[in-house]
């Protein structure tokens, strides 16, 4: 197929995503990189070079970083030991081939098309410290110790409080995609293991889970980088309110971009991108074969 | 190949079993629960946008509504219009809930064709055109899916603003299109891989060019590959909100920022707000029951073969 104009074709094709991916990832990236140098007080300004200070800055406590890096890590680890092994029991249970298979599947589903900011309105409604349906439940049973600012205004609840919507909205989607992978488990593997006297528990054990690996790993990846970028769902409970006891980066990103802050801003942006890939990659090199009998 | 049957089950071939009886019946109850914890935040929001304040606040927090107050509805759609005496009727004026799902549906689909056609033009260029450096160059694109989009939104903001396109629908479609590529461009890859290179041969010896092949081949054969991706990008758009918050003014809101919104002013008033919440999220839902597998097979894709 070679031609001679062929350079020219393939840049054309080329052209449209790769306009689109430089100047909206690559130049955003190094943008970044760039302004966390400077003081960049405005958009227009850079201010001062100011070398790597932002970043020594990020984990003073005036900019309460390290604290949302912490709360974030938390959500990531709630959703790696909570919500992924309750995912996987639902999708193991459904795999198994139920009745009403299908409807379970996309009720569970269901919540990941809503809105986050939806949920978030709802849960606050459920949370209210006077009416809500939480408290209302206390009421009812006489149970006590319901923090009375409310669970999102605890210091000591209030990252759960902004977890249980979370796994409410995303234990659907990782439920699909380890059912799909439980879907691809050929059933003669099944009825092999079945055959040799497996009972369904070692099955799952020794069968099924070791064949959905890859989806798991996948499900990890998107779980801990969900978490760490976690926005909407803060944003609809935190408005403009400051100090929260749940705050994440994306959400103090925003907050410094509009406060004059625009070095830090990029120096947090930075800062996500690294763990982002860091994560990937460890999620990735802990997943990887390893051969018992040393290298391949 | 698995694709068409990821969803599909045949009871036969699981002849071999003896389940325990206490333990199926365990299997079902933990379904049900979590299936009624799934649905009972939707029937709450539903009861309580058809309630008025003090039936929310006290008197009747669970219960299906006493009097339905379809008010609330009313009230949202009235949300935004101008009030005047006569008062101005007019639709699609800004802020309003047919303004934002308008500016939703039109930002949202160029956002989709945009990011499609780069995609499929940028996947036939990898895939289909032999030439030094496309593995290169594929693995850069893969690098996109892991990069999240908070990221841009401080140089996209001042670069936006220094040309003053900021409050305009361009500046939601470029970042929602662009962030789509990389996957759409790793799904497209999956498909176009099984499209036999035999035809791309035999259309160049008929003498088609590859504008040609790419048009008369490929396209008509990457349908179902465009309709998964095209459902997988309008989810991951639609429900955006940093972007739309910020980049946007009354003129230019998307439904999700209008949700947000509905609490601003209302801070008490949950029966508007309930009302809001369910018209926000109605449509959706509808297009999900009749659509429902189509969507789940589109999100598999997209995390099956990442």
């Amino acid at each position: 197929m070679r031609r001679k104009n062929q350079t020219l074709t393939v840049i054309l094709f080329l052209l449209p995503a790769l306009a689109l991916f430089i100047g909206v990832l690559i130049y955003p990236i190094i943008s970044s990189v760039h302004h966390s140098f400077y003081e960049y007080r405005t958009f227009d300004d850079s201010g001062a070079f100011v070398g790597f200070q932002n970043y020594i800055d990020l984990f003073n406590d005036h900019y309460r970083f390290g604290k949302s890096v912490v709360n974030a890590l938390i959500l990531a680890a709630l959703s790696v030991f909570i919500q992924l092994p309750l995912s996987l029991g639902l999708a193991l249970m459904l795999g198994k081939g139920i009745k009403g298979e299908r409807f379970y599947l996309s009720v569970y589903f269901m919540p990941v098309l809503i809105s986050a900011v939806v949920i978030g309105m709802l849960w606050e409604k459920i949370y209210n410290p006077i009416y809500g349906i939480i408290t209302k439940a206390f009421e009812f049973f006489n149970w006590s110790g319901l923090p009375t600012e409310g669970l999102l205004a605890n210091k000591k609840t209030a990252l759960l409080a902004v977890f249980i919507p979370t796994i409410w909205q995303f234990v659907g989607y990782h439920m699909l995609l380890m059912y799909a992978g439980v879907k691809g488990v050929s059933p003669e593997l099944r009825e092999a293991a079945k055959l040799d006297g497996a009972t369904d528990g070692q099955v799952n054990r020794y069968v099924v889970i070791p064949s959905i690996k890859p989806v798991i790993k996948v499900s990890i990846i998107f779980a801990i980088t969900g978490s760490l970028k976690s926005y909407d769902l803060i944003k609809v409970f935190a408005k403009d309110a400051r100090n929260l006891p749940y705050e994440v980066p994306s959400l103090l990103l925003v907050r410094y971009v509009f406060g004059n802050y625009g070095g830090i801003a990029s120096a947090i942006a930075v800062m996500m991108i690294i763990m982002c890939f860091f994560f990937a990659i460890l999620v990735n090199w802990l997943f990887k074969e390893r051969n018992p009998y040393g290298k391949r | 190949m698995a694709r068409d049957n990821i969803t599909s089950f045949n009871p036969e071939l699981y002849t071999v079993k003896k389940t325990n009886k206490f333990l199926k019946a365990l299997i079902y109850v933990g379904l049900v629960v979590w299936l009624l914890i799934d649905l009972f935040p939707i029937y709450y929001l539903l009861t309580f946008s058809l309630k008025d304040k003090s039936e929310i606040t006290g008197q009747n927090v669970i219960g299906l509504p006493r009097k339905w107050l379809w008010e609330n509805y009313t009230r949202v759609f009235n949300m935004g219009k101008k009030t005047g005496n006569p008062p101005i009727k007019h639709f699609f004026a800004n802020g309003s809930l047919e303004k934002c799902f308008s500016n939703s549906v039109l930002v949202v689909t160029l956002a989709i064709a945009l990011a499609l056609i780069a995609a499929l033009m940028a996947t036939f260029a990898i895939t289909r055109i032999v030439w030094k450096g496309r593995k290169t160059l594929n693995s850069i694109f893969m690098l996109g899916i892991t990069i999240p989009m908070h990221v841009a939104l401080y140089p996209i903001y001042s670069s936006l603003s220094k040309i003053h396109m900021l409050r305009s629908y361009t500046a939601l479609i470029i970042p929602y299109a662009a962030f789509s590529v990389s996957m759409a461009i790793l799904v497209c890859t999956g498909f176009m891989n099984d499209i036999p290179t035999e035809l791309d041969e035999s259309a160049c010896i008929d003498g088609c060019g590859l504008w040609g092949t790419f048009f008369h081949i490929i396209v008509p054969l990457m349908k179902p590959a465009l309709a998964t991706m095209g459902i997988y990008i309008f989810l991951q758009c639609w429900n955006e909100f940093m972007f739309a918050s910020v980049f946007s003014d009354e003129a230019h809101y998307t439904l999700p920022v209008f949700v947000s919104n509905l609490k601003g002013a209302n801070i008490t008033d949950w029966g508007i707000v309930g009302a809001g919440l369910v018209l926000a999220t109605m449509p959706m839902l509808l297009v999900y029951v009749f659509m429902s597998r189509r969507i789940q097979e589109s999100f598999m894709v997209g995390a099956v073969k990442g």
